[in-house]
Formats: C-alpha cells, sequence, structure tokens
C-alpha cells in the first residue's frame, strides 16, 4: 500500500501556519500575529532563561553549573514552600468565589435603577483606584488586634468581642480573602453592570408578562446571559491571585510566620533576599505550570465552541 | 583658538566618557535613609571629601533589597559600583571568591587594622588573608530595652535571665501591661530565640551550632531545651501581626510593654524621641546574654572595578572611614559603637558605654548569624524557628531534630 502524500492544504497545522485561527481579515491577522510574535520573544526567552536557571546551582549570581532536578527536590521538600503553594489555593478560590459573587449582587442592586446610582457606583468602585499597598495596610490597620477593630470595639464595652484572625496562623490567609474581595467586587460590579444593562428589554418584558418573579428572571434566564461577562471576571481575578504579592506583603508580610505565604512571595524572597536564584528559578517555573493547568482547561473551551 | 578648542573637545570627551577618568571618586550605595542615618553617612562622606576624596552618594530609597538589586544588576551589567552597604563573612566571602570586591591591603596597613579592630572583624573581615571591607561600626543583637515607667508601676526589676522573666511576667500582666513586645516578623523571633538559646547553651554551645555547624550539637538536647524555653516566652508576648520593630519599640516608648528584644539600632528611636536612658529606659544585655555581645558589623563593600585609581580612591576611603575621629563621629549618629578598640567613647551615652565594657572581656565577641551562615541556610532556620512558634504543633526535640538537619545539610 503506497502511503499518501503529504497534503499541506489539507494538513492540520496549515490553520496555525497562516494564523487563520485568529480569524478577521489578512491585515488584522498581521497586526495580532506581531503582538504574538512580540510576547513570544519576551516571554518565552525569560522563561526559557528561568527554567534553565531552576536547573542550576545558583546562588546571588546566574551560574551555569547544572545540578538536575535539585533545586526542585529541595523545593518540594521545603515545608514554607508547601504552605505557600497551599495557600494559592486557599487564598484564591474563595475569594473568586466571593468577589464574583458579591460583585454580581451589587451589580444587581444597582440595576434596580436605584436614585443616586453614580454614587453607588463610585463607592463601590473606588477600592480598586487603591494599589494593593495601600489596600494592605489599610486592612491590617483595621485587623491588627492590638491597634485595630477588636481593640475599638473592646473599647465601646463589648469587652469580650474577639477578632484576632490575623494574628492566628490558621486563620491569617482569610484576612487576605477579606482585603482583596473588598478591592476586587468593584471591578466585577463595573463588568456585570455593562452586561445588565446589554440585556434586551424585551426580554424583560416577555418574563413580566409571564409572571415570572423578579429575582427567577435573574437566577433563570439572565444571568445565564451573562456568562462571558463572568469568565472575564474570573479570568481577571484569576490572574491576580497568582500575580498577589503587593497585597500580602503589605497586610502580613507572610506572617504570623511564614503562615500566610504566597508563592510569589516565596519567588521574591528567594532570589532577592536568600540569595537562591536556583530555588527561586524552580518555585517560579512551578507557578507557571500551575497557572496553565488552571488556564488550559478554560482556552480549550472557548476554542472549541469558537469553532462550533 | 584651536588649544581652546582642543580643550572643549577634550573636556567634551571627558564628560561623554564618564566617571572612571575622575581621580579619587567612589560611588557608594546604601539604604540609610532615616534622619539619624544620614547624619552617619554625612560623617563618612566628610571625612573622605576631607582626605582628598570625591563621595559619590547612591542612596537607595525603598530598603535594602531595591538596593541590592541595584548592585547585582550593576555587577551583571559589569559596571561594579565603588562601594556598597553589606556585611562582612560569608556574604562578602561570596563576592570576594568571584573576585568583584577590591582588597583593602594599604588602608589595612596604614590604619593598622590587625592591631586596633575587634576580632570578629579581624576574623570575618578577610578573605584569603586581604581585608575586603570597610568597617563603619558595630552593632549587637543581645540588647534588651525596659520601660521605666512599666518596671516601677509593676515593681520589678530588668531580670538577668529567662528564668528571672518568667517569674515576673505574670506581676508585669497583673498590672495591665504586656511583659515583652515582639513584632511578629520572623527575623525579630529569631532575635529572641538567639538569646534563649545562649541563655540555655551558652557561648560555647552558640558558636557549636553557628560558627562550627556542628549538626549534632544543633540538634541536641540542648537545641530542644532551648526551644522548650523559646515557647514558654510566647504567653508572654502580645499578638502582633507584620509589625515593624519601630512600632513594636513603640510600645515599650508609650510605657504599655515592659520589654523589648532589639539590636542597639532601637537607641536611635529613644533619640528621637527624646528620652534618656536611666531615666526613661533601660539598656541592657538581654536575658541569658550577661558578658557577650552578639556581633553585627556594618560595612562598605568596594567593588572591583579593574582600574587602579578606583582602587587607591577605595583605599583612601577605608582609610579615612577608619580613623579613630570619624569611628567616634558616626557611631554618635548611628547608635553603633566604633569597630577599633583604641577610641576614647567616654563622650558616647550609658548604653555604648556598657557595649565597651563588655567587649573589653575575654571571649565576649559572638558573631551574629549573618556572618556565618550563607542566607539560604540562616532563612531555612528562621523559618523553622517561626513555624516552630507560631504553631503549637511541633515539639522542642522535633524542632531540635529540624535544626540539626539543616545545619548537617550546609556540610555538603
Amino acid at each position: 500500500m503506497p502511503a499518501p502524500a503529504i497534503d499541506l492544504k489539507a494538513s492540520s497545522m496549515r490553520p496555525f501556519l497562516t494564523l487563520q485561527f485568529l480569524g478577521g481579515t489578512p491585515a488584522s491577522r498581521i497586526v495580532v500575529g506581531l503582538a504574538i510574535a512580540v510576547a513570544l520573544t519576551c516571554y518565552v526567552m525569560t522563561i526559557a532563561w528561568t527554567l534553565a536557571m531552576s536547573f542550576t546551582s545558583s546562588t546571588f549570581l546566574p551560574d551555569w553549573d547544572f545540578v538536575g532536578i535539585e533545586r526542585y527536590v529541595d523545593l518540594f521538600g521545603s515545608s514554607r514552600w508547601s504552605v505557600a503553594f497551599a495557600n494559592m489555593f486557599l487564598f484564591g478560590i474563595p475569594f473568586i468565589f466571593l468577589a464574583l459573587a458579591l460583585g454580581t449582587f451589587l451589580a444587581i442592586l444597582i440595576d434596580q435603577k436605584v436614585q443616586g446610582e453614580a454614587v453607588f457606583r463610585t463607592i463601590v468602585l473606588y477600592p480598586l483606584a487603591l494599589s494593593f499597598i495601600v489596600v494592605g495596610l489599610i486592612w491590617q490597620w483595621v485587623l491588627e488586634p492590638n491597634f485595630g477593630l477588636q481593640t475599638a470595639v473592646r473599647a465601646m464595652g463589648w469587652e469580650t468581642f474577639r477578632f484576632d484572625w490575623m494574628a492566628r496562623s490558621d486563620r491569617v490567609i482569610y484576612t487576605l480573602v477579606l482585603a482583596a474581595v473588598w478591592h476586587s467586587s468593584g471591578i466585577v460590579m463595573a463588568i456585570m453592570l455593562a452586561g445588565l444593562r446589554g440585556v434586551d428589554g424585551e426580554i424583560w418584558k416577555a418574563a413580566r408578562i409571564d409572571g415570572i418573579p423578579t429575582w427567577r428572571i435573574y437566577v433563570s434566564i439572565i444571568l445565564p446571559m451573562l456568562r462571558p461577562m463572568a469568565m472575564t471576571c474570573v479570568t481577571l481575578l484569576a490572574i491576580s491571585v497568582v500575580k498577589s504579592y503587593e497585597l500580602v506583603v503589605a497586610m502580613t508580610d507572610g506572617g504570623p510566620g511564614n503562615s500566610s505565604d504566597l508563592p510569589s512571595r516565596f519567588v521574591m524572597q528567594a532570589l532577592l533576599e536568600r540569595a537562591n536564584i536556583g530555588t527561586g528559578s524552580a518555585a517560579a517555573i512551578i507557578m507557571m505550570l500551575s497557572v496553565l493547568v488552571i488556564l488550559l482547561p478554560y482556552f480549550v473551551i472557548e476554542l472549541r465552541s469558537r469553532r462550533r | 583658538m584651536r588649544t581652546t578648542a582642543t580643550t572643549a573637545l577634550c573636556a567634551t570627551l571627558a564628560l561623554l566618557t564618564g566617571a572612571p577618568a575622575m581621580a579619587q571618586e567612589v560611588d557608594v550605595i546604601h539604604w540609610l535613609v532615616s534622619p539619624g542615618e544620614v547624619r552617619a553617612m554625612s560623617v563618612l562622606s566628610d571625612a573622605f571629601n576631607a582626605a582628598g576624596g570625591v563621595y559619590v552618594d547612591a542612596a537607595v530609597a525603598g530598603g535594602g533589597a531595591a538596593a541590592r538589586q541595584m548592585v547585582m544588576n550593576r555587577i551583571a551589567a559589569s559596571d561594579t559600583p565603588g562601594a556598597w552597604y553589606g556585611q562582612p563573612g560569608v556574604p562578602m566571602t561570596a563576592f570576594a571568591e568571584r573576585d568583584i570586591l577590591a582588597p583593602l591591603d594599604q588602608a589595612a596597613a596604614e590604619q593598622n587594622w590587625d592591631e586596633v579592630m575587634y576580632d570578629t572583624f579581624v576574623t570575618y573581615g578577610k578573605y584569603d588573608g586581604h581585608y575586603y571591607a570597610i568597617p563603619l561600626g558595630i552593632h549587637a543583637q543581645n540588647w534588651m530595652w525596659s520601660s521605666r515607667a512599666v518596671l516601677d508601676a509593676a515593681g520589678v526589676e530588668v531580670p538577668a535571665t529567662w528564668a528571672e522573666f518568667l517569674e515576673i511576667a505574670p506581676k508585669i500582666e497583673e498590672a495591665g501591661f504586656i511583659p515583652l513586645a515582639l513584632g511578629g516578623q520572623s527575623w525579630q523571633e529569631n532575635l529572641v530565640f538567639k538569646s534563649a538559646l545562649l541563655e540555655v547553651g551558652g557561648a560555647d554551645f552558640y558558636r557549636a551550632v553557628y560558627v562550627n555547624r556542628d549538626a549534632e550539637a544543633a540538634g541536641s538536647d540542648t537545641m530542644a531545651q532551648a526551644f522548650a524555653l523559646f515557647r514558654s516566652l510566647k504567653p508572654h508576648t502580645n499578638q502582633g501581626v507584620g509589625r515593624s520593630w519601630n512600632d513594636t519599640l513603640s510600645l515599650v516608648q508609650t510605657g504599655k510593654a515592659a520589654f523589648q528584644i532589639m539590636g542597639d539600632w532601637a537607641k536611635g528611636e529613644f533619640i528621637a524621641s527624646g528620652q534618656e536612658p536611666g531615666v526613661d529606659y533601660e539598656c541592657t544585655l538581654a536575658p541569658g546574654t550577661a558578658g557577650l555581645y552578639n556581633v553585627a558589623i556594618d560595612v562598605l563593600l568596594p567593588g572591583n572595578t579593574g582600574d587602579d585609581e578606583t582602587l587607591a580612591a577605595q583605599n583612601l576611603l577605608a582609610s579615612s572611614i577608619t580613623t579613630p575621629e570619624t569611628q567616634l563621629a558616626f557611631s554618635q549618629n548611628k547608635g553603633s559603637i566604633p569597630v577599633r578598640k583604641d577610641v576614647d567613647v567616654s563622650s558616647l551615652d550609658a548604653c555604648a558605654q556598657l557595649a565597651v565594657e563588655t567587649l573589653a572581656q575575654e571571649g565576649s565577641e559572638i558573631p551574629v548569624d549573618d556572618l556565618v551562615l550563607t542566607p539560604e541556610y540562616r532563612g531555612q532556620i528562621i523559618d523553622l524557628l517561626s513555624e516552630f512558634w507560631n504553631g503549637e504543633s511541633m515539639s522542642p526535640e522535633e524542632a531540635a531534630e529540624r535544626f540539626g538537619a539543616i545545619i548537617a545539610d550546609i556540610e555538603d
């Protein structure tokens, strides 16, 4: 049986080579293609360098002395890294869920055509204008048991009031969730509100004629229509989880002990304070892999649904 | 006309080609930017300029990490700085091994460093027989700062040991004060731990663990006892999260807490608030560390730029900084004490007098952990202390075992 000739036109690689999967006109493909090329050069090269470093014994300066996976063995043998890595999920999952729920709820409230809507919108969006450093400091002052809320409430007469999560190593990570939700639910609200305002008025009229209660219209009709907005929010929030560094540094500096450490802080400390480029790079690679594991299914689903 | 044009051209070229042509110039990267520190650094620049050098200040706002990163970037770009603020011992050796530092033989001979400097600098300022660090002043990490008002109100005195502290702590609590203020940052916990270790094991045990890296000592029963003592202090501290050392010190300054363990840089805060030793506060060596000085040395590390003029300038800088006069003036402003044994310190405050008296005793100098361990291993130890201190689940024996494992790991 003769082997079938390779037909480039029918090859599954062809849409990738001509950037057709991007859609649009040839001109737009060139523009987007250039952007991709720049991103690939910058990101892929730095990632490759970090990957190479993670296999070396580099301490405070880069050394090209390869030691295999020794740095990864060190990393996973370190109890501090396990705490930091687990914290990424303990912090990230409640944060994304709560920010999404709260932001959507606020968007629905504001969507009720309340008076002074602009005022409420500004109040909710305002935290977003603050940097995470400021947010971290504010919440540190509020939650610090000796100076903040706990002392204030006790001074008002409620002597047994206790809210010292920030000083408890098993709870401190949730105080970060609190601060991050306060900061980020505004952006969720803004995106969801834009989505709500884009819903066709006819749908509301039709649903009202059928006598469906308002909450039911939201739950069963409107919110499912907002899925693309919700996905955008989840992506934005997920990225902010992985990159969160300033918040933890400003608010708890990883403490008490290292119980609120996050991978990004671990990497920065390894690189800048511990003079350990090897282990820091290994940790950075693991961080990147975990982001890929989370985001890849999302991209695959998106690509598939677009092809359909 | 022609000469003028040539001169102008030369001047332009000199400007374009930049600094290396300038004689006796050293740029100094540091992050000492608090008011007292700025005054101290200007003592150095005045001394160097008076000796004929040109001091170029390159203070980096944003702290040690930012400044260190700047130094690394410049080294990586083959634009090694003239000098930067750092530490002798292991951190210095890491640079010296790679030929990144310039030797200071000339300054060391001029000021007779081998004879006049404290042993810790003579030992840890050298690599392979040459000095590679310009000493600025000596600090120690085993100081205890006490609030006179709280001591009087609770009717107690400054404890000489942690055992005594544990006896008086309930009294202080009954009087409504915090016995021991602690900031909840792991490096602050490390200072308390080291003094507990010194009380249990003494200076020889400390040297065995940190200096000689004896893994057996590090995992021994003595270490477990040190951890047990460390934990017994915890109920008498207050909960503080990521609080900086100076915010923590303010608890002592404002009469809310009785004691804090902190290096003698804390003195600057008392000076800034106008408080006097013996009147408003007491400075004593930390419990369990009488007669011992846990020495840290501020140094400038001279970068090896490869040209002789810079080397000469660096030696001039080193020489002008280590004269008795500059040493005294620097210490007055920084709150440290001179690195020279032959400086008349009678003009310094009571705390500095105690420091010099202590250092005069034979065998009182013990190097801080930064000088003898790489940042990575020191960091692992601090992580361990912090995990032990902040969780209840690890037993002192397990902690000692893990301490021993970290020390054992260093050898290979």
